[in-house]
């Protein structure tokens, strides 16, 4: 059972790790938390590693995590710090489109899901959910998944996405992105060949059959992912 | 023609010999991704970051000041929001249009509208409802070409009205992009970067012809003239060049 947050700084506040790759938004992000009494950010950090080694140190109640950090995944953190730390919470600040990726988020761990847009609007009432053992997502979200709930189907375009893995959609995203294969190699840290096999499996599971498809395909869908 | 000889003479000069003409397409393509990318994931966030630090400062001054410094940091924030959308509709338009599976008028009416929304800049699409259906790879040149020419339009011609035309006739149709902008300057040739040799390359791949010149009255008109299929039962009739 996961345990309940705990008073880590002795004084009943809640404790907040930040895990973004940029440091001006890391910075910003520490003003905003902690202009709300009862809010500490006590570590921000911008790699998984240092992520880890942060939470060991401080075991923080909250950790907010970036879905594209520059060297890693977000969502293998989020996968990560759930198996590895159960009672530690995660909520994701991203600004990409929640409809391109809030669901997989949820699914990896998270309990929650903030575009930067609404950062202002959103994000302090999003960490007081998810502190509060709730799972914050926008109307919108409710809204489809409720449908798709109810209609067993969706008819956007991202849901012909769902067909691929977490890790083949950060491939996809990256080739979208404009990063050659090495580039996509040398980022994950994988093989050429592996890459190249992970194309392979976007190709066939989307039907795409040249590697110029392939591109356009990609670059559409980072477009519609920063849509937000 | 003279302006392939002339494509491929400056295609030798800018191009390690080692890159083939597709490859050049491909590198300015995904120039234009990363670019996309960096405004996207940089600009953006350092942006969101100085947002996030403005709110805090006007609750801070809510708190501890008073309604009128706190007002002016809160206007201060809404500026910069309005800042965000702008850099992040840019970083979307620096996204090549899709084209896959659309038509040539669907994927420039898109690019108009596109242009029209994320710079404020009127761009409309005119089309005579003639043009038949063409070869993706055709397609793709010709938005490419629009999409650039609209791009410098409003880089270097700081135009305010765009204006994307097709005309076809039996055999050969004019894709043209005319912009009321400043205009070329006089050594505009010797300032080619690689959007004026890319779109000339596009041009040469699909058969056509382009041309780079001043509008008559002001601005610029980018033209490209390319041959059509010819339609089952018909063969060629008119096949002189507009112009
Ligand atoms: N519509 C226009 N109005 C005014 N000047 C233009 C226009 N189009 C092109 N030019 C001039 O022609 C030059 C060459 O254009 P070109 O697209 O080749 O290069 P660029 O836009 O400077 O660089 P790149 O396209 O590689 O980013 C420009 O630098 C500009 O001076
Ligand atoms: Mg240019």
């Amino acid at each position: 059972m996961p345990k309940c947050p705990t008073d880590a700084t002795g004084d009943g506040r809640k404790t907040l790790l930040i895990v973004d790759d940029h440091p001006v938004l890391r910075r910003g992000l520490t003003a905003l938390i902690e202009s709300e009494p009862g809010l500490v950010v006590n570590g921000s950090v911008g790699s998984r590693t240092a992520a880890f080694a942060a939470i060991e140190a401080s075991r923080p109640d909250l950790v907010i995590v970036d879905l594209m950090l520059d060297r890693d995944d977000g969502l293998d953190l989020i996968k990560e710090i759930k198996t590895r730390h159960p009672g530690t919470r995660s909520l994701v600040l991203s600004f990409y489109d929640e409809a391109a990726y809030a669901e997989r988020a949820l699914a990896a761990g998270a309990l929650g899901y903030v575009t930067k847009q609404q950062m202002e609007t959103t994000l302090l009432t999003a960490i007081r959910r998810v502190l509060s053992g709730e799972i914050y997502m926008s109307e919108a979200l409710q809204r489809r998944l409720a449908e798709r709930y109810v209609s067993g189907h969706t008819l956007e375009a991202t849901s012909t996405m769902r067909a691929l893995s977490d890790r083949e959609l950060q491939v996809f995203q990256l080739v979208g992105e404009g990063r050659t294969t090495r580039q996509i190699a040398a980022m994950l840290g994988r093989s050429i060949k592996t890459i190249e096999s992970h194309v392979e499996h976007i190709k066939n599971k989307l039907g795409i059959e040249s590697a110029a498809e392939l591109a356009q395909r990609a670059t559409q869908w980072v477009e519609t992912a920063r849509r937000g | 023609m003279m302006l392939t000889g002339r494509t491929k003479a400056i295609a030798s000069e800018f191009a390690p010999p080692a890159h083939s003409e597709p490859d050049v397409i491909e590198i300015a393509d995904r120039e234009r991704r990363r670019l996309g990318r960096e405004l996207h994931d940089g600009l953006c966030q350092s942006l969101a970051g100085i947002a996030a630090l403005t709110a805090a400062l006007s609750r801070d001054l809510a708190a501890n000041v008073g309604p009128g410094p706190a007002a002016s940091a809160s206007e201060i924030l809404r500026l910069l929001n309005e800042a965000i959308s702008e850099a992040r509709d840019l970083a979307r338009g620096l996204t090549p249009v899709a084209v896959r599976g659309r038509s040539l008028v669907d994927a420039l009416g898109a690019l108009a509208r596109n242009v029209s929304r994320a710079h404020g800049t009127h761009c409309v699409l005119i089309d005579d409802g003639r043009c038949p259906s063409l070869r993706g790879e055709t397609t793709t040149h010709l938005v490419r070409i629009a999409q650039e020419a609209v791009r410098n339009a409003i880089s270097h011609g700081k135009a305010d009205e765009i204006e994307i035309r097709l005309d076809c006739r039996c055999s050969m149709a004019v894709l043209s992009i005319c912009d009321r902008g400043v205009g070329l300057p006089e050594d505009f040739r010797d300032r080619a970067g690689l959007g004026l040799h890319t779109m000339e390359y596009r041009a040469d791949a699909i058969g056509g012809a382009l041309k780079v010149a001043p509008h008559p009255v002001r601005g610029v008109v980018v033209t490209c003239a390319f041959p059509l299929p010819a339609p089952a039962g018909h063969r060629g009739a008119d096949a002189q060049m507009p112009n």
